[in-house]
């Protein structure tokens, strides 16, 4: 379909309706079951006898969680164009990994949890992508983009293998404070830690936006970006500094998530077409409400006993990848 | 406005033997003109170093005198359109957003399109004969009709020069000929046009000179009446080669066969013998 700027605002408004729905479901439902008038109550009042539960636990738990799924899934979408590859993603890549690793020797060294383990990540994250390109550039000396992802499976493997390590000898004390960055989730969501998170990731998605025009070039393989008048290294470089932040800042706040960067860009294109001044806004709607709703679900499904979200987030990605992947080769 | 490359040598990366031998070559505003040679003889590479996107060992490549190393690649794109051999696009693109990219070096990276940038593709599509796809997606467009969006592409930047690397590859030869057609209106409005191709016969048409390659030399360059001769052409395809004129005087060349044609047996239902 040809994208008008009608069609456009149609897309951002079904979305960011559903966004709207995905944030109220989040913040109505939970394991401990409130009635839709005692939480409207405890949001309308602090003085409520459950809006310690409600505004200190659910609201910046969804709050936290659209942040997350909306910046995991423009970083996934802005990959995909980096590497020409639809299949790019930040746990694909390794990014997710390396920063996983950087926060859990950030725990396991006895690093307070907040900023400090943010730049662990961050800097894990930025060794991992590093690694990555060293690994595709030795394997043939033009950056095949193929091999970039294989690297990025080995890289993304490696850390995971290094992380498992470091937690085991690690007391039982710092394995649980740590076993988050494993396994992934928004059970720790406190206020402090998603104005931490939207402080890292406003300044970088804004980048990621203003790097969108160069992306667009990218996406149509590095000879033709050139020839159309591209620094094809320099976008490139930017796009995965930009991407690794804010990966390493959705690692250290929620650990690693799958799926949300690889399915919802590949579904929100079907729809917008990748020109990404047009694809990233409604990619990053589409991430935040599914992510929430995932987690949601990931908190409610087993009662009391929650799920990690990346649980959630493969069980409907897959499937939903594999229909679209279908679809694109027919 | 003239691109120009004076003696320059290049090799691909990681292997010892030079593809281009101190090769000399250039397009100006106005002319048409035709790189041949046969596979592995250079071309690509030659267009590749004339864009800047091939380094150059030895000589050097020039826009209107100036190197174009100093010059950033948005300024060669605002200048210099190309259109690549192979171009494998991650996502399909409606036919409009395809073109518009175009307009990237013209806009700069941060720029949204604005009134002059719509225009150019409009102008873009119609010379193309486009305008009844502009609705469709790259991805349902025929093997053609993708050539000639990527060649509006090329127009919407509104450039001097058009550096094409085997533009006629899987059109049929109405679409060839349409190619050319519109080629040769581009250098009527006064654009250069160098353009590589395998198919001779339709490209010296329209060409105003023809540069020959071999084996990363320039064996002749000039106006094909002139310079294409059943020797040349012969050694530098290593294969016979027959050359005849065309009414407008256009080289026309022939392959022979070089084993016996098989005895031709009567048709089968014709009635010979009666």
């Amino acid at each position: 379909m040809p994208p008008t700027s009608s069609h456009q605002r149609r897309t951002l408004l079904i979305l960011g309706i559903a966004a709207l729905v995905a944030a109220v479901v989040g913040v109505f439902v939970g394991p401990v079951g409130y009635s839709p008038g005692e939480v409207l109550r405890a949001l309308l009042d602090p003085a409520a006898p459950d809006a310690g539960i409600i505004r200190g636990l659910r609201l910046p738990r969804v709050a936290l969680g659209f942040a997350v799924g909306g910046s995991l899934a423009v970083a996934g979408a802005a990959l995909q164009a980096v590497v020409g590859n639809p299949l790019a993603e930040p746990w694909l890549l390794g990014l997710s990994g390396g920063a996983s690793l950087g926060a859990v020797t950030g725990i396991v060294i006895g690093m307070p949890p907040g900023w400090s383990v943010a730049v662990m990540a961050t800097v894990g994250a930025l060794v991992a992508i590093a690694l990555v390109y060293r690994v595709a550039l030795v394997a043939g000396r033009r950056l095949d983009t193929r091999v970039l992802l294989l690297a990025g499976v080995v890289v993304g493997a490696f850390a995971g293998a290094v992380s498992a390590a470091l937690l085991a000898i690690s007391d039982p004390f710092t394995f649980r404070a740590a076993a988050l960055w494993l396994f992934g989730g928004f059970a720790g969501a406190e206020w402090h830690g998603t104005i931490r998170f939207v402080m890292i990731a406003t300044p970088t998605l804004l980048a990621i936006g203003w790097l969108g025009r160069g992306l667009d070039l990218l996406a149509l393989g590095d000879e033709t970006a050139a020839a159309l008048g591209a620094d094809v290294t320099r976008i490139r470089r930017a796009a995965v500094l930009a991407t690794a932040v804010l990966t390493a800042a959705t690692v250290s706040v929620a650990g690693v998530i799958g799926f949300v960067g690889l399915v919802v860009p590949h579904a929100v294109r079907w729809r917008t077409g990748p020109i990404h001044r047009r694809l990233f806004p409604a990619v990053f709607l589409a991430g935040g409400a599914f992510t929430v709703l995932a987690d949601t679900v990931a908190r409610t499904v087993l009662g009391g006993q929650e799920l990690p979200v990346g649980v959630i987030t493969a069980l409907v990605g897959v499937p939903i990848f594999a229909v679209l992947l279908r679809r694109s080769a027919t | 406005m003239t691109l120009t490359a004076v003696e320059i040598s290049a090799r691909y990366p990681g292997q010892d033997g030079l593809v281009l031998h101190a090769v000399n070559a250039r397009v100006e505003r106005g002319e048409f003109v035709v790189v041949a040679g046969p596979n592995g003889s250079g071309k690509s590479t030659l267009v590749r170093a004339l864009l800047g996107l091939h380094p150059v060992e030895r000589g050097s490549v020039t826009l209107d005198g100036r190197p174009l190393a100093e010059r950033s690649r948005a300024e060669i794109a605002r200048e210099v359109a190309a259109l690549p051999q192979r171009e494998e696009p991650a996502f399909p693109l409606a036919v409009t957003d395809a073109v518009m990219l175009g307009r990237w070096a013209a806009l700069g990276p941060f720029a949204a399109p604005g009134a002059r940038d719509h225009d150019a593709v409009t102008r873009a599509l119609q010379a193309c004969r486009l305008e009844s796809l502009a609705d469709r997606t790259t991805d349902t467009l025929s093997g053609g009709e993708w050539q000639r969006v990527r060649l509006a592409r090329a127009l919407a930047a509104e450039p001097r020069l058009l550096l094409l690397d085997e533009p006629g590859t899987a059109l049929d030869i109405a679409h060839e000929m349409a190619l050319y057609e519109l080629l040769a209106e581009q250098v009527a409005h006064g654009r250069g046009v160098l353009a590589v191709t395998h198919h001779l016969n339709a490209a010296l048409r329209y060409a105003d000179r023809v540069l020959l390659l071999d084996h990363g030399r320039v064996i002749v360059d000039g106006r094909p009446a002139d310079v294409l001769s059943t020797a040349v052409l012969s050694r530098v395809f290593d294969w016979p080669i027959a050359l005849g004129r065309l009414d407008d005087g256009a080289p026309h060349l022939v392959p022979r066969r070089r084993s016996p044609p098989p005895q031709t047996p009567p048709l089968s239902g014709s009635d010979t013998r009666s």
